[in-house]
Protein backbone atom coordinates (compact mmCIF):
# COMPACT_ATOMS: atom_id res chain seq x y z
CA UNK A 1 0.00 0.00 0.00
CA UNK A 2 1.19 3.39 -1.18
CA UNK A 3 0.70 6.18 1.48
CA UNK A 4 2.12 9.60 0.19
CA UNK A 5 4.81 11.81 2.94
CA UNK A 6 2.23 14.61 3.21
CA UNK A 7 -0.26 12.16 4.23
CA UNK A 8 2.27 10.88 6.84
CA UNK A 9 3.32 14.19 7.91
CA UNK A 10 0.18 15.18 8.04
CA UNK A 11 -1.42 12.23 10.28
CA UNK A 12 1.80 13.16 12.33
CA UNK A 13 1.07 16.54 12.51
CA UNK A 14 -2.32 15.86 13.92
CA UNK A 15 -0.98 13.03 16.51
CA UNK A 16 1.42 15.51 17.67
CA UNK A 17 -0.97 18.35 18.37
CA UNK A 18 -2.99 16.07 20.33
CA UNK A 19 -0.49 14.65 22.09
CA UNK A 20 1.21 17.76 22.71
CA UNK A 21 -1.97 19.55 24.05
CA UNK A 22 -3.18 16.45 26.35
CA UNK A 23 0.65 17.29 27.87
CA UNK A 24 -0.65 20.63 28.89
CA UNK A 25 -3.34 19.06 30.59
CA UNK A 26 -1.42 16.65 32.46
CA UNK A 27 0.53 19.03 33.63
CA UNK A 28 -2.08 21.12 35.08
CA UNK A 29 -4.06 17.44 36.41
CA UNK A 30 -0.84 16.03 38.14
CA UNK A 31 0.99 19.33 38.84
CA UNK A 32 4.01 16.96 37.51
CA UNK A 33 6.08 18.41 35.09
CA UNK A 34 5.38 16.23 32.22
CA UNK A 35 7.06 16.39 28.25
CA UNK A 36 5.06 13.83 25.47
CA UNK A 37 7.08 13.37 22.52
CA UNK A 38 5.98 11.17 19.68
CA UNK A 39 9.46 10.55 18.06
CA UNK A 40 7.92 7.72 15.03
CA UNK A 41 4.99 7.66 13.51
CA UNK A 42 4.10 4.57 10.92
CA UNK A 43 0.88 3.85 9.05
CA UNK A 44 0.60 0.42 8.08
CA UNK A 45 -1.80 -2.36 6.33
CA UNK A 46 -2.86 -4.91 9.29
CA UNK A 47 -2.97 -9.09 8.12
CA UNK A 48 -1.41 -11.64 9.66
CA UNK A 49 1.78 -10.63 9.06
CA UNK A 50 1.25 -7.81 11.45
CA UNK A 51 3.55 -8.75 14.49
CA UNK A 52 5.28 -6.75 16.97
CA UNK A 53 8.42 -7.74 15.81
CA UNK A 54 7.68 -6.59 12.52
CA UNK A 55 6.30 -3.25 13.46
CA UNK A 56 9.48 -3.06 15.85
CA UNK A 57 7.18 -2.48 18.92
CA UNK A 58 7.97 -4.09 22.34
CA UNK A 59 4.70 -6.73 23.27
CA UNK A 60 5.34 -7.57 26.95
CA UNK A 61 2.72 -10.29 28.22
CA UNK A 62 1.16 -7.85 30.61
CA UNK A 63 0.83 -4.24 29.30
CA UNK A 64 -2.01 -2.03 30.62
CA UNK A 65 -4.80 -0.71 27.29
CA UNK A 66 -6.82 2.39 27.40
CA UNK A 67 -9.02 1.91 24.41
CA UNK A 68 -11.70 4.62 23.01
CA UNK A 69 -13.62 2.68 20.26
CA UNK A 70 -15.72 5.13 17.72
CA UNK A 71 -17.80 4.88 14.78
CA UNK A 72 -19.34 7.40 12.11
CA UNK A 73 -16.99 8.78 9.31
CA UNK A 74 -14.25 7.10 10.78
CA UNK A 75 -14.26 3.47 12.45
CA UNK A 76 -12.40 1.97 14.93
CA UNK A 77 -9.94 2.31 17.55
CA UNK A 78 -7.19 4.17 19.51
CA UNK A 79 -5.49 3.04 22.12
CA UNK A 80 -2.89 3.97 24.43
CA UNK A 81 -0.46 0.73 25.06
CA UNK A 82 2.05 0.66 28.18
CA UNK A 83 3.90 -1.88 29.35
CA UNK A 84 2.56 -3.28 32.93
CA UNK A 85 5.10 -2.13 35.16
CA UNK A 86 5.80 0.79 33.60
CA UNK A 87 2.09 1.76 33.53
CA UNK A 88 2.31 1.82 37.40
CA UNK A 89 5.94 3.35 37.38
CA UNK A 90 4.05 6.57 35.39
CA UNK A 91 0.41 6.36 37.64
CA UNK A 92 2.57 6.38 40.57
CA UNK A 93 5.16 9.51 39.23
CA UNK A 94 2.45 11.14 38.42
CA UNK A 95 -0.06 10.86 41.48
CA UNK A 96 3.51 11.58 43.75
CA UNK A 97 2.30 8.14 45.37
CA UNK A 98 5.40 7.07 48.11
CA UNK A 99 6.79 3.47 47.84
CA UNK A 100 7.28 1.47 44.85
CA UNK A 101 4.25 -0.40 44.33
CA UNK A 102 3.97 -3.53 42.40
CA UNK A 103 0.63 -3.94 41.07
CA UNK A 104 -1.89 -1.89 39.51
CA UNK A 105 -5.05 -1.71 42.42
CA UNK A 106 -8.20 -0.13 41.55
CA UNK A 107 -7.76 3.55 41.67
CA UNK A 108 -4.52 2.87 40.12
CA UNK A 109 -6.50 1.42 36.91
CA UNK A 110 -9.14 4.28 37.43
CA UNK A 111 -6.32 7.21 36.97
CA UNK A 112 -4.57 5.60 34.51
CA UNK A 113 -8.01 5.31 32.28
CA UNK A 114 -8.22 8.93 32.99
CA UNK A 115 -4.77 9.75 31.97
CA UNK A 116 -5.18 7.52 28.71
CA UNK A 117 -8.56 9.13 28.11
CA UNK A 118 -6.57 12.88 28.29
CA UNK A 119 -4.54 11.56 25.81
CA UNK A 120 -6.81 9.80 23.41
CA UNK A 121 -9.39 12.55 23.65
CA UNK A 122 -6.74 15.20 22.87
CA UNK A 123 -5.72 13.12 19.77
CA UNK A 124 -9.48 12.50 18.77
CA UNK A 125 -9.95 16.31 19.20
CA UNK A 126 -6.82 16.94 16.98
CA UNK A 127 -8.38 14.80 14.43
CA UNK A 128 -11.98 16.47 14.41
CA UNK A 129 -10.91 19.20 11.82
CA UNK A 130 -10.82 16.28 9.24
CA UNK A 131 -14.55 15.35 10.36
CA UNK A 132 -17.76 16.78 8.99
CA UNK A 133 -20.04 14.96 11.18
CA UNK A 134 -19.70 13.58 14.71
CA UNK A 135 -18.47 10.80 15.62
CA UNK A 136 -19.88 7.44 17.87
CA UNK A 137 -18.16 6.80 21.20
CA UNK A 138 -17.96 3.98 23.45
CA UNK A 139 -16.62 4.58 27.23
CA UNK A 140 -13.15 4.21 27.15
CA UNK A 141 -12.05 0.68 28.25
CA UNK A 142 -9.28 -0.93 30.35
CA UNK A 143 -7.62 -3.99 29.46
CA UNK A 144 -4.43 -6.12 30.43
CA UNK A 145 -2.62 -9.06 28.56
CA UNK A 146 -0.91 -9.33 25.02
CA UNK A 147 -2.19 -6.11 23.02
CA UNK A 148 -2.02 -8.08 19.92
CA UNK A 149 -4.61 -10.26 21.23
CA UNK A 150 -6.61 -8.01 22.27
CA UNK A 151 -9.85 -8.19 19.61
CA UNK A 152 -11.23 -4.49 20.86
CA UNK A 153 -7.69 -3.55 18.95
CA UNK A 154 -6.87 -5.94 16.39
CA UNK A 155 -9.57 -8.19 14.97
CA UNK A 156 -9.81 -10.04 11.48
CA UNK A 157 -11.22 -7.90 9.38
CA UNK A 158 -8.37 -6.01 7.13
CA UNK A 159 -7.58 -2.88 8.69
CA UNK A 160 -4.98 -0.17 8.99
CA UNK A 161 -2.87 0.78 11.84
CA UNK A 162 -1.62 4.38 12.70
CA UNK A 163 1.57 3.75 15.49
CA UNK A 164 2.43 6.13 17.32
CA UNK A 165 5.83 5.61 19.46
CA UNK A 166 5.30 7.65 22.45
CA UNK A 167 7.57 9.19 25.74
CA UNK A 168 6.88 10.23 28.58
CA UNK A 169 9.21 12.43 30.58
CA UNK A 170 8.53 12.86 34.23
CA UNK A 171 11.00 13.74 36.66
CA UNK A 172 14.10 12.52 34.99
CA UNK A 173 12.36 9.16 34.00
CA UNK A 174 11.36 8.26 30.52
CA UNK A 175 8.62 6.05 30.79
CA UNK A 176 7.51 4.64 26.34
CA UNK A 177 4.37 3.36 24.87
CA UNK A 178 2.94 4.20 21.99
CA UNK A 179 -0.96 5.40 20.40
CA UNK A 180 -1.91 2.39 18.30
CA UNK A 181 -5.16 4.02 15.89
CA UNK A 182 -6.92 0.61 14.22
CA UNK A 183 -9.22 2.07 12.00
CA UNK A 184 -11.11 0.48 8.59
CA UNK A 185 -9.49 1.02 4.83
CA UNK A 186 -12.75 3.07 3.57
CA UNK A 187 -11.65 5.33 7.02
CA UNK A 188 -8.44 5.65 5.87
CA UNK A 189 -9.22 6.77 2.74
CA UNK A 190 -11.53 9.02 3.72
CA UNK A 191 -8.79 10.76 6.01
CA UNK A 192 -6.18 10.68 3.26
CA UNK A 193 -8.44 12.50 1.19
CA UNK A 194 -9.39 15.26 3.63
CA UNK A 195 -5.51 15.63 4.54
CA UNK A 196 -4.91 15.94 1.33
CA UNK A 197 -7.62 18.54 0.08
CA UNK A 198 -6.86 20.61 3.42
CA UNK A 199 -3.27 20.29 2.58
CA UNK A 200 -4.15 21.71 -0.84
CA UNK A 201 -6.76 24.45 -0.12
CA UNK A 202 -6.35 25.19 3.42
CA UNK A 203 -8.90 24.91 6.36
CA UNK B 1 -38.66 13.44 21.05
CA UNK B 2 -42.38 12.89 21.74
CA UNK B 3 -43.34 13.54 25.39
CA UNK B 4 -44.31 10.16 26.14
CA UNK B 5 -41.18 8.66 25.43
CA UNK B 6 -39.32 11.53 26.80
CA UNK B 7 -40.88 10.83 30.06
CA UNK B 8 -40.30 7.27 30.07
CA UNK B 9 -36.20 8.35 29.57
CA UNK B 10 -37.06 10.40 32.13
CA UNK B 11 -38.22 7.69 34.89
CA UNK B 12 -35.71 5.73 33.56
CA UNK B 13 -32.83 7.57 34.13
CA UNK B 14 -34.52 8.53 37.77
CA UNK B 15 -34.07 5.08 39.00
CA UNK B 16 -30.86 4.45 38.14
CA UNK B 17 -28.08 4.31 40.67
CA UNK B 18 -25.73 6.76 39.52
CA UNK B 19 -26.58 10.48 39.51
CA UNK B 20 -27.02 11.48 35.69
CA UNK B 21 -27.26 15.55 34.45
CA UNK B 22 -27.48 15.94 30.70
CA UNK B 23 -26.36 19.21 29.64
CA UNK B 24 -26.18 21.38 26.29
CA UNK B 25 -23.49 22.81 24.16
CA UNK B 26 -24.04 26.18 25.75
CA UNK B 27 -23.85 24.26 29.35
CA UNK B 28 -27.46 24.68 30.00
CA UNK B 29 -28.57 21.78 32.29
CA UNK B 30 -31.56 19.91 30.90
CA UNK B 31 -32.04 16.81 32.77
CA UNK B 32 -30.91 16.66 36.79
CA UNK B 33 -31.92 12.61 37.81
CA UNK B 34 -33.38 12.07 41.25
CA UNK B 35 -29.89 10.01 42.12
CA UNK B 36 -27.89 13.61 42.14
CA UNK B 37 -30.57 14.89 44.02
CA UNK B 38 -30.40 12.73 46.89
CA UNK B 39 -26.38 13.57 47.05
CA UNK B 40 -26.56 17.06 46.62
CA UNK B 41 -29.44 18.10 47.52
CA UNK B 42 -30.46 20.36 44.79
CA UNK B 43 -33.26 19.60 43.25
CA UNK B 44 -34.16 19.44 39.50
CA UNK B 45 -36.22 21.89 39.49
CA UNK B 46 -33.05 24.31 40.82
CA UNK B 47 -31.12 23.00 38.60
CA UNK B 48 -32.94 22.35 34.93
CA UNK B 49 -32.53 25.39 32.90
CA UNK B 50 -29.06 26.83 34.84
CA UNK B 51 -25.69 26.91 33.84
CA UNK B 52 -23.38 23.83 34.81
CA UNK B 53 -20.63 25.98 36.44
CA UNK B 54 -23.43 28.06 38.13
CA UNK B 55 -24.64 24.80 39.91
CA UNK B 56 -21.32 22.91 40.34
CA UNK B 57 -18.53 25.56 40.41
CA UNK B 58 -16.06 22.84 40.07
CA UNK B 59 -16.85 22.64 36.28
CA UNK B 60 -15.70 26.38 36.23
CA UNK B 61 -12.12 25.68 37.66
CA UNK B 62 -9.83 25.47 34.48
CA UNK B 63 -8.64 22.08 33.65
CA UNK B 64 -12.48 20.81 34.61
CA UNK B 65 -13.33 23.30 32.27
CA UNK B 66 -10.86 22.24 29.26
CA UNK B 67 -12.08 18.96 29.79
CA UNK B 68 -15.54 19.46 29.14
CA UNK B 69 -14.41 21.53 25.80
CA UNK B 70 -12.46 18.57 24.53
CA UNK B 71 -16.01 16.67 24.58
CA UNK B 72 -17.89 19.14 22.61
CA UNK B 73 -14.83 19.43 20.58
CA UNK B 74 -15.35 15.96 19.00
CA UNK B 75 -12.64 14.34 21.33
CA UNK B 76 -14.99 11.46 22.03
CA UNK B 77 -15.89 10.77 26.61
CA UNK B 78 -13.68 12.78 29.59
CA UNK B 79 -13.33 10.32 32.42
CA UNK B 80 -12.74 12.29 35.63
CA UNK B 81 -11.57 9.85 38.28
CA UNK B 82 -11.13 10.26 42.20
CA UNK B 83 -7.90 10.57 42.06
CA UNK B 84 -7.77 13.76 40.29
CA UNK B 85 -10.98 14.87 40.96
CA UNK B 86 -12.31 13.91 44.34
CA UNK B 87 -15.62 15.43 44.44
CA UNK B 88 -16.82 17.81 41.99
CA UNK B 89 -20.49 17.82 42.62
CA UNK B 90 -21.48 19.21 45.97
CA UNK B 91 -22.43 17.11 48.86
CA UNK B 92 -25.48 18.49 50.99
CA UNK B 93 -24.60 19.64 54.17
CA UNK B 94 -25.83 16.12 56.45
CA UNK B 95 -24.54 13.90 53.96
CA UNK B 96 -23.31 10.64 55.68
CA UNK B 97 -20.37 8.73 53.79
CA UNK B 98 -21.71 8.87 50.36
CA UNK B 99 -20.45 10.52 47.55
CA UNK B 100 -17.47 11.38 49.36
CA UNK B 101 -14.78 9.97 46.34
CA UNK B 102 -16.92 10.31 42.76
CA UNK B 103 -16.05 8.71 39.25
CA UNK B 104 -17.24 11.35 36.53
CA UNK B 105 -17.63 10.37 32.60
CA UNK B 106 -19.09 12.92 30.37
CA UNK B 107 -20.03 11.36 26.96
CA UNK B 108 -21.08 13.52 23.88
CA UNK B 109 -24.07 12.15 21.89
CA UNK B 110 -26.82 14.38 19.30
CA UNK B 111 -29.79 14.95 19.56
CA UNK B 112 -32.02 15.08 16.55
CA UNK B 113 -33.50 18.49 17.46
CA UNK B 114 -31.56 19.98 20.09
CA UNK B 115 -27.58 19.52 18.71
CA UNK B 116 -24.79 18.56 20.41
CA UNK B 117 -25.57 17.42 24.14
CA UNK B 118 -23.20 15.85 26.79
CA UNK B 119 -24.26 13.33 29.44
CA UNK B 120 -22.78 13.43 32.81
CA UNK B 121 -22.71 10.35 35.27
CA UNK B 122 -21.52 10.29 38.51
CA UNK B 123 -20.94 6.93 40.13
CA UNK B 124 -20.33 7.05 43.85
CA UNK B 125 -16.74 4.97 44.34
CA UNK B 126 -16.73 6.18 48.05
CA UNK B 127 -16.75 2.53 49.30
CA UNK B 128 -14.35 0.61 46.69
CA UNK B 129 -11.57 3.90 47.03
CA UNK B 130 -11.11 3.31 51.03
CA UNK B 131 -11.45 -0.28 50.59
CA UNK B 132 -8.31 0.70 48.65
CA UNK B 133 -6.77 2.34 50.75
CA UNK B 134 -7.24 0.32 53.83
CA UNK B 135 -5.83 -2.51 51.43
CA UNK B 136 -2.34 -0.59 50.80
CA UNK B 137 -2.07 0.24 54.21
CA UNK B 138 -2.46 -3.23 55.33
CA UNK B 139 0.12 -4.28 52.50
CA UNK B 140 2.36 -1.61 53.58
CA UNK B 141 1.77 -2.82 57.13
CA UNK B 142 3.34 -6.35 56.35
CA UNK B 143 6.00 -5.05 53.89
CA UNK B 144 7.34 -2.74 57.17
CA UNK B 145 7.19 -6.38 59.37
CA UNK B 146 8.75 -8.28 56.91
CA UNK B 147 11.61 -5.95 56.21
CA UNK B 148 11.32 -5.84 60.41
CA UNK B 149 11.61 -9.48 60.80
CA UNK B 150 14.61 -9.90 57.94
CA UNK B 151 16.52 -7.43 59.96
CA UNK B 152 15.67 -9.49 63.22
CA UNK B 153 16.81 -12.65 61.46
CA UNK B 154 19.65 -11.19 60.29
CA UNK B 155 20.68 -9.88 63.76
CA UNK B 156 20.04 -13.20 64.86
CA UNK B 157 22.15 -15.08 62.49
CA UNK B 158 25.06 -12.58 63.31
CA UNK B 159 24.35 -13.28 67.18
CA UNK B 160 24.03 -17.14 66.42
CA UNK B 161 27.13 -17.13 64.20
CA UNK B 162 28.70 -15.52 67.00
CA UNK B 163 27.59 -18.00 69.69
CA UNK B 164 28.71 -20.73 67.43
CA UNK B 165 32.31 -19.37 67.07
CA UNK B 166 32.21 -19.01 71.30
CA UNK B 167 31.05 -22.09 72.00
CA UNK B 168 33.91 -23.83 69.25
CA UNK B 169 36.81 -22.13 70.38
CA UNK B 170 35.87 -22.54 74.07
CA UNK B 171 35.47 -26.48 73.43
CA UNK B 172 38.37 -26.64 70.98
CA UNK B 173 40.29 -25.39 74.06
CA UNK B 174 38.77 -27.64 76.70
CA UNK B 175 39.43 -30.69 74.65
CA UNK B 176 43.21 -29.56 74.07
CA UNK B 177 43.62 -29.14 77.57
CA UNK B 178 41.20 -32.09 78.65
CA UNK B 179 44.01 -34.08 76.33
CA UNK B 180 46.64 -32.79 78.53
CA UNK B 181 45.08 -33.71 81.45
CA UNK B 182 44.01 -36.98 80.91
CA UNK B 183 47.47 -37.88 79.68
CA UNK B 184 49.14 -36.75 82.80
CA UNK B 185 46.59 -38.74 84.95
CA UNK B 186 47.12 -42.28 82.43
CA UNK B 187 50.82 -41.45 83.72
CA UNK B 188 49.85 -40.92 87.35
CA UNK B 189 47.23 -44.30 87.15
CA UNK B 190 50.57 -46.01 85.48
CA UNK B 191 52.29 -45.43 88.87
CA UNK B 192 50.43 -47.71 90.66
CA UNK B 193 50.32 -45.26 93.81
CA UNK B 194 47.62 -47.55 95.64
CA UNK B 195 45.61 -46.81 98.11
CA UNK B 196 43.56 -44.01 98.08
CA UNK B 197 45.49 -42.32 95.58
CA UNK B 198 44.99 -44.87 93.13
CA UNK B 199 41.10 -44.40 94.05
CA UNK B 200 40.76 -41.03 93.57
CA UNK B 201 42.66 -40.87 90.26
CA UNK B 202 40.01 -43.25 89.02
CA UNK B 203 37.28 -41.04 90.32
CA UNK B 204 39.20 -38.02 87.93
CA UNK B 205 39.82 -40.49 84.84
CA UNK B 206 35.44 -40.98 85.38
CA UNK B 207 35.54 -37.80 85.91
CA UNK B 208 37.76 -36.57 83.13
CA UNK B 209 35.66 -38.74 80.68
CA UNK B 210 31.98 -37.83 81.39
CA UNK B 211 33.44 -33.85 80.83
CA UNK B 212 34.23 -35.39 77.23
CA UNK B 213 31.08 -36.49 76.84
CA UNK B 214 29.75 -33.39 78.12
CA UNK B 215 31.93 -31.20 75.21
CA UNK B 216 30.64 -33.93 72.26
CA UNK B 217 26.87 -33.62 73.78
CA UNK B 218 27.43 -29.91 73.38
CA UNK B 219 28.85 -30.11 69.73
CA UNK B 220 26.22 -32.33 68.66
CA UNK B 221 23.68 -30.33 70.23
CA UNK B 222 25.08 -27.17 68.45
CA UNK B 223 25.05 -28.88 65.19
CA UNK B 224 21.21 -29.58 65.31
CA UNK B 225 19.14 -27.66 63.25
CA UNK B 226 21.67 -25.94 61.51
CA UNK B 227 21.64 -28.29 58.51
CA UNK B 228 18.59 -28.46 56.19
CA UNK B 229 16.41 -31.29 57.18
CA UNK B 230 16.42 -34.05 53.96
CA UNK B 231 15.07 -37.31 53.19
CA UNK B 232 16.58 -40.76 54.68
CA UNK B 233 15.30 -43.99 53.78
CA UNK B 234 14.50 -45.81 57.17
CA UNK B 235 16.13 -49.28 56.47
CA UNK B 236 19.01 -48.05 54.89
CA UNK B 237 19.28 -45.54 58.48
CA UNK B 238 18.93 -48.36 61.03
CA UNK B 239 21.35 -50.47 59.17
CA UNK B 240 24.24 -47.89 58.78
CA UNK B 241 23.59 -46.90 62.48
CA UNK B 242 23.46 -50.43 63.94
CA UNK B 243 27.62 -51.18 62.90
CA UNK B 244 30.51 -51.22 65.40
CA UNK B 245 31.72 -53.79 68.10
CA UNK B 246 28.58 -52.92 70.65
CA UNK B 247 26.54 -54.31 67.70
CA UNK B 248 28.69 -57.77 67.49
CA UNK B 249 26.29 -60.22 69.11
CA UNK B 250 23.24 -58.23 67.85
CA UNK B 251 20.67 -59.27 65.41
CA UNK B 252 18.73 -56.14 63.99
CA UNK B 253 16.13 -56.91 61.71
CA UNK B 254 14.36 -54.28 59.62
CA UNK B 255 11.09 -54.14 57.68
CA UNK B 256 10.01 -50.75 57.00
CA UNK B 257 10.16 -51.12 53.29
CA UNK B 258 10.15 -47.91 51.11
CA UNK B 259 9.66 -45.74 53.83
CA UNK B 260 11.45 -42.31 54.02
CA UNK B 261 11.61 -39.68 56.21
CA UNK B 262 12.54 -36.34 56.54
CA UNK B 263 14.82 -35.43 59.40
CA UNK B 264 17.83 -33.79 60.43
CA UNK B 265 21.15 -35.64 59.64
CA UNK B 266 22.21 -36.03 63.08
CA UNK B 267 19.03 -38.47 63.03
CA UNK B 268 21.92 -40.86 62.61
CA UNK B 269 22.87 -40.34 65.94
CA UNK B 270 19.36 -40.21 67.38
CA UNK B 271 19.11 -44.07 66.12
CA UNK B 272 22.66 -44.95 67.10
CA UNK B 273 21.64 -43.38 70.85
CA UNK B 274 18.68 -46.08 70.24
CA UNK B 275 19.97 -49.05 69.14
CA UNK B 276 22.92 -48.38 71.56
CA UNK B 277 20.35 -48.06 74.37
CA UNK B 278 18.79 -51.40 73.45
CA UNK B 279 22.49 -53.30 73.96
CA UNK B 280 23.69 -51.03 76.94
CA UNK B 281 20.73 -51.03 79.12
CA UNK B 282 18.73 -54.55 77.94
CA UNK B 283 21.21 -56.29 79.84
CA UNK B 284 20.66 -59.85 77.89
CA UNK B 285 19.08 -58.09 74.76
CA UNK B 286 20.23 -60.52 71.33
CA UNK B 287 17.52 -59.05 68.86
CA UNK B 288 16.44 -55.23 67.97
CA UNK B 289 12.82 -55.42 65.67
CA UNK B 290 12.51 -51.91 63.67
CA UNK B 291 9.05 -51.88 62.09
CA UNK B 292 7.00 -48.99 61.20
CA UNK B 293 2.61 -48.80 61.51
CA UNK B 294 0.93 -46.68 59.02
CA UNK B 295 -2.16 -44.33 59.78
CA UNK B 296 -3.91 -41.94 57.48
CA UNK B 297 -2.12 -39.12 58.82
CA UNK B 298 1.23 -40.33 59.85
CA UNK B 299 3.69 -43.48 60.22
CA UNK B 300 4.69 -45.00 63.39
CA UNK B 301 8.19 -46.15 63.48
CA UNK B 302 8.48 -48.91 66.22
CA UNK B 303 12.07 -50.25 67.60
CA UNK B 304 11.78 -52.80 70.18
CA UNK B 305 14.22 -55.09 71.44
CA UNK B 306 14.39 -58.20 73.97
CA UNK B 307 16.42 -56.63 76.61
CA UNK B 308 15.23 -56.02 80.01
CA UNK B 309 12.76 -53.43 78.91
CA UNK B 310 12.55 -49.55 81.37
CA UNK B 311 11.13 -50.21 84.74
CA UNK B 312 7.68 -48.79 85.28
CA UNK B 313 9.02 -46.30 87.60
CA UNK B 314 11.28 -44.41 85.42
CA UNK B 315 9.44 -44.24 82.05
CA UNK B 316 8.37 -41.13 82.57
CA UNK B 317 11.79 -39.23 82.90
CA UNK B 318 13.97 -41.43 80.37
CA UNK B 319 14.13 -38.72 78.30
CA UNK B 320 14.72 -35.62 80.72
CA UNK B 321 18.46 -34.34 80.02
CA UNK B 322 20.85 -35.62 82.84
CA UNK B 323 18.60 -38.83 83.72
CA UNK B 324 20.40 -42.04 83.09
CA UNK B 325 22.93 -44.35 84.22
CA UNK B 326 25.52 -43.40 81.48
CA UNK B 327 26.05 -40.03 80.81
CA UNK B 328 22.36 -39.12 80.89
CA UNK B 329 21.92 -36.91 77.31
CA UNK B 330 21.61 -39.84 74.43
CA UNK B 331 17.57 -40.11 75.03
CA UNK B 332 17.21 -36.05 75.60
CA UNK B 333 18.99 -35.62 72.73
CA UNK B 334 17.50 -38.23 70.01
CA UNK B 335 14.08 -36.57 71.19
CA UNK B 336 15.59 -33.02 70.46
CA UNK B 337 17.05 -34.02 67.50
CA UNK B 338 13.54 -35.91 66.30
CA UNK B 339 11.80 -33.06 67.66
CA UNK B 340 13.59 -30.62 64.83
CA UNK B 341 11.28 -32.07 61.67
CA UNK B 342 8.01 -32.71 64.39
CA UNK B 343 8.50 -36.33 65.19
CA UNK B 344 7.58 -37.74 68.49
CA UNK B 345 9.43 -40.01 70.52
CA UNK B 346 7.52 -42.59 73.62
CA UNK B 347 8.38 -45.56 75.29
CA UNK B 348 5.75 -48.20 75.53
CA UNK B 349 7.58 -51.49 76.19
CA UNK B 350 6.65 -53.44 78.92
CA UNK B 351 9.24 -53.99 81.99
CA UNK B 352 10.08 -57.40 81.82
CA UNK B 353 9.91 -57.66 78.23
CA UNK B 354 12.05 -55.35 76.69
CA UNK B 355 11.88 -51.75 75.65
CA UNK B 356 9.42 -50.65 72.57
CA UNK B 357 10.27 -46.92 71.44
CA UNK B 358 7.47 -45.27 69.45
CA UNK B 359 8.42 -42.17 66.78
CA UNK B 360 5.23 -40.61 65.46
CA UNK B 361 6.11 -38.95 62.29
CA UNK B 362 3.99 -36.32 60.93
CA UNK B 363 2.03 -36.13 57.57
CA UNK B 364 4.21 -34.26 54.91
CA UNK B 365 7.48 -35.85 56.90
CA UNK B 366 7.23 -39.17 55.48
CA UNK B 367 6.67 -40.64 52.06
CA UNK B 368 6.98 -44.42 50.30
CA UNK B 369 9.00 -43.40 47.29
CA UNK B 370 7.69 -46.18 45.20
CA UNK B 371 3.68 -44.40 45.59
CA UNK B 372 4.76 -41.22 44.05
Amino acid sequence: MEISEEVIDGVRELITIGVGHSAGMINELTNAHVTLTVPEVRIFEINNQTTPSALDVTDPDESSQVILSFSGEYTGSLSLIIPYKSAIHLVVLLTGEEGSPDEMDALRVETLIEVGNVIISSVMSSFSILLSSHLTFLYPVYRTGRWVENSLIINSHPKLGILARTKFHIQDREIEGFLFFSITSESFDHMQRTILYIMEKGL
Amino acid sequence: MTSDYASIISQSLNALPVGICIIREDHTISFWNRTIETWTGITPAEAEGQILEDIVPEFGVHHEKSRLKVVFKGGGPVILSSRFHPRIFPLRENVQNEGKYQRITISPFILPDEGAQAIITIEDVTAITEQVFRYRMMKNQIAFELEEKKMTERALEMALSKLNNLSSITRHDLINNLTIFEGYLSIALNLELGGKIQTYLEKMKDSALAMRRHITFARDYQEMGNAVPTWYHVESLVKNSGIGPIFRDITIETNTGNLEILADPLIVKAIYNLLENAVRHGKHTTHIMVTSIRSPDSVTIVLEDNGVGVPSEIKGRIFNKGFGSNTGLGLFLTREILGITGMQIIETGTPGNGARFEIRVPAGHFRYPEEE
